[in-house]
């Protein structure tokens, strides 16, 4: 007899801001009775891995943190990849969360099992069961790498901005970087003093705006160790001043093109020669594309060991990037290290090929291209399963941890509806999904990421916006503060119903079964 | 605040379990028999500074800022702030400054004693520490027993609480909060200078972690793990202490399967390293001179 795999209530994919905050949210429940499982052989996430030079958020750290840990110690109002780590390792340590993390167990596969009510987790680190099943893993987690042919020919270092090889001395060399994204922005200016040329290979021109970026005073920080309400005040004044970016967005675009001439203004500072100035200035409207922040992008493009190649690649050869302008003349760039800013796996996320249901159907398949869920979170036919920072969850203009807290209130709002009423499954309901579906399709509408006249990481292969959430971000917190059962198929425990409830658990006795599900209880009345 | 005290110090970082850095100083010679000293709430690894001053030359002294406090981290969150963190702490100073196999007389005022309680039954503090003191501290009901606020019955334990959790700053030291200091944590016949001394420390420390310890410290139940203590222990207690009053000192005494002695100090208050530091520096050095005799040889 094969020994059954270790069970556990909750299994939680990935410990970066979202598997981190479903952690420490059961263990405030006093629900201890879970699992997270980690790749790596750390907590953190996508800012563990993205190490590059320069790495840093671009939204303010006193809104771009957990709402229960506020940092009167951020150095930075834009703090740099470093220090959010370290203050997600400080949160997982004082909450006790490092102690339930597996780590080395990349996901395989994840199946549900009707009969036994729950999920099947294969794991690189072995396999264990859990009856709800929560995806940390975002948009963020896995680099996508650019379908261009004979990148594996390529003889030089050739690296992803997410695995950047720090092993790897810049100095003096001749380098191409592929992409103009949110990443290859913010390391671009670093390493384009120590390398020997740059070669920018940009596809389309990114909106950059300048970005007020200082050091937080010993003042502030005294007052926000001193007084916690101020640091309250600053973090709810970013949220709002935020907030206002919408009405641009989503309700007016027009009024992007206050931020266009910004963005125009931004340019013609830093960069004199009006050639490059062209090459630099996009040609759509302003928030269609992630809108990106940077001091010395512009400067650092202008040095003269920079070149901006905006021609289309048609291949690496061992030693070149070719291009090819409009007029189908070919262009050998030669370089000896490639460095990919080409992004991440954001519509077709790896781990949807790895949830499969009762029928072995993965949640790709089941998705197609169209990326769909119940607020977000659920999706019919996944029963017992949540999906952190999962379609149309996303935002251009605010604190993604602000709408990962608020799936993870609902969550727990779940566990608890589902515990206190003696259930053990939920699933979706699908005409449920699908009128949220229509909503948010209808908010999406006339908004700029969808009429924006441009081709961004937001939209599937259809031009249907999969990932971002189409409104204000207080719309989505109040749609999830509660959980609403009518929307949900719902089933009763038959071991905890009524009369067969104390003495299954007695009969039982010493069994280990039974002593298990006595454990499990315990847990339960905690969480009510 | 400096202490004078033999040589200079070494100062460290020492990580605790969860990840929090805290700022230990060694003091002494590098070899020589090892004290180590917990501070009490709301002050700093400073507080020690008078006992360290009359200890012999001889011994090596390692002091540490409890989390929160001086110059070691602040806890992000309301988890950071238990007694198992306090215990995690001093397990983590004892990891890094007494090396494998050697043992050292750990000694804790207040909250300090509170986190040696906390940490008995922990294996690194079983393994090295060779005697404990405990002085001015208590392990339960702390409001109940304390006699701080002068008001009969319930009120005086509400008060007591509204005291310790308060997380008000307290701005620049001055005359007035001196006094009120005095009154409430020190002896009638403790000097100017020493009280000085003591409101200095309490300003210094942050209003926010001071109210989050001291929401710890009233709900305080060390009872089970302060039996755990096997090492050969002195607890002592100043006669006017109405915060920890004798009655905690007797308490513990009777849960400890090793308590050498109770040392009722006369006329003195809570802040026992402040304000009889002759009394617990000679208790220190006869603490190591016999519990670490294997030590001394080496």
């Amino acid at each position: 007899m094969t020994e059954a795999p270790p069970h556990f209530r909750v299994a939680v994919i990935g410990s970066g801001f979202a598997g981190l905050g479903m952690a420490v949210r059961l263990k405030q429940a006093g629900l201890d009775d879970f699992v997270v499982l980690e790749r790596a052989d750390d907590v953190g996430g996508t800012w563990r891995d993205n190490d590059y030079p320069g790495a840093a958020c671009d939204v303010p750290s006193h809104l771009y943190s957990f709402s229960f840990a506020p940092n009167p110690h951020w150095s930075r109002t834009f703090s740099p990849q470093s220090e959010i780590w370290e203050y997600m390792k400080r949160v997982a340590g004082e909450y006790g969360v490092d102690r339930h993390v597996r780590y080395g167990s990349d996901v395989r596969s994840a199946r549900w099992e009707p009969d036994g009510n729950r999920w099947r987790i294969t794991t690189d680190g072995g396999t264990v069961t859990a009856q709800f099943l929560v995806s940390g893993a975002g948009p963020l987690a896995d680099p996508s790498y650019p379908d261009i042919k004979g990148l594996d020919s390529f003889e030089g270092k050739l690296f992803h901005s997410a695995e950047w090889d720090h092993g790897h001395d810049l100095a003096g060399r001749r380098v191409a970087v592929i992409g103009t994204g949110a990443s290859a922005i913010q390391f671009v200016p670093r390493i384009q003093p120590e390398v020997g040329a740059l070669t920018l290979f940009q596809r389309t021109a990114p909106w950059v705006m300048f970005r007020h970026d200082r050091d937080i005073t010993r003042v502030e920080s005294w007052l926000y160790r001193t007084f916690p309400v101020t640091q309250q005040i600053a973090r709810k004044s970013i949220y709002w001043g935020r907030e206002t970016y919408i009405l641009g967005f989503a309700k007016n675009p027009r009024l992007l093109t206050v931020v266009e001439r910004l963005g125009r203004a931004n340019i013609a500072r830093s960069v004199k020669d009006p050639v490059l100035r062209a090459k630099l200035t996009p040609d759509f409207r302003a928030g269609c594309k992630r809108i990106l922040m940077s001091n010395d992008y512009y400067p650092a493009l202008a040095r003269p060991n920079v070149d901006v190649v905006t021609d289309g690649i048609t291949e690496i050869r061992p030693h070149a990037v070719v291009t090819r302008d409009a007029s189908g003349r070919e262009t050998e760039h030669e370089v000896d290290t490639v460095i990919l800013g080409t992004g991440f796996h954001v519509t077709d996320p790896p781990i949807a090929q790895r949830i499969l249901d009762a029928e072995g159907r993965s949640l790709a398949e089941h998705w197609g291209s169209d990326v769909r869920a119940f607020r977000g979170t659920t999706v019919a036919g996944f029963p017992n399963a949540f999906v952190l920072a999962g379609p149309n969850t996303g935002l251009g203009h605010t604190s993604q941890v602000f709408m990962i807290e608020a799936q993870i209130r609902y969550t727990m709002e779940a566990l608890k509806y589902l515990c206190k009423h003696g259930l053990d499954r939920l699933d979706a309901r699908p005409e449920a999904e699908r009128a949220y579906n229509d909503m948010v399709d209808e908010s999406m509408e006339g908004t700029v990421w969808v009429s924006g006249g441009c081709d961004s990481w937001y939209l599937n292969e259809e031009g249907r916006n999969t990932t971002l959430w189409p409104t204000f971000t207080w719309d989505f917190a109040l749609r999830t503060r509660w959980f609403d059962p009518h929307n949900y198929d719902l089933r009763v425990d038959r071991a905890r119903t009524r009369g067969a409830r104390r003495p299954a658990v007695a009969a039982r006795g010493p069994a280990v079964g039974g002593t298990r599900r006595r454990g499990r209880r315990r847990a339960d009345e905690r969480v009510r | 605040m400096a202490i004078r005290h033999v040589g200079r110090a070494r100062e460290l970082q020492v990580r605790s379990a969860d990840g929090t850095l805290l700022h230990a100083e060694v003091r002494g010679p590098e070899d020589g028999p090892t004290l180590v000293l917990a501070h009490c709430w709301a002050t700093s690894l400073a507080s020690w500074g008078p006992v360290v001053r009359e200890l012999d030359p001889n011994l090596r002294v390692v002091l540490y800022d409890q989390r929160g406090h001086g110059r070691s981290q602040t806890p992000l969150t309301r988890a950071g702030y238990s007694t198992d963190k306090l215990a995690d702490d001093l397990c983590a100073v004892l990891e890094a400054t007494v090396p494998e196999g050697r043992r050292a007389v750990v000694a804790g005022h207040s909250m300090g004693g509170m986190t040696i309680m906390a940490a008995g039954d922990r294996r690194v503090f079983r393994d090295r520490a060779g005697a404990v003191l405990l002085t001015n501290t208590g392990c339960t009901q702390l409001p109940k027993r304390s006699t701080a606020i002068p008001l009969p019955g319930p009120l005086g334990a509400l008060g007591a609480r509204a005291f310790l959790q308060a997380p008000l700053p307290l701005g620049p030291a001055n005359a007035v909060s001196a006094r009120a200091l005095k009154f409430l944590v020190m002896g009638k016949e403790a000097d100017p200078r020493t009280v000085r001394l003591c409101a200095r420390l309490v300003h210094a420390c942050g209003g926010v972690p001071r109210g989050r310890w001291g929401g710890v410290m009233s709900g305080l139940e060390l009872d089970d793990t302060a039996r755990r203590i096997s090492a050969p222990t002195v607890v002592v207690v100043g006669t006017q202490d109405k915060l920890t009053p004798p009655w905690h000192a007797h308490h513990i005494a009777g849960l400890l399967p090793n308590c050498e002695e109770v040392r009722e100090v006369p006329g003195t208050g809570h802040m026992g390293p402040l304000e009889n530091p002759r009394v617990l520096s000679d208790l220190l050095e006869k603490l190591a001179v016999d519990h670490l005799r294997a030590e001394l040889a080496a």
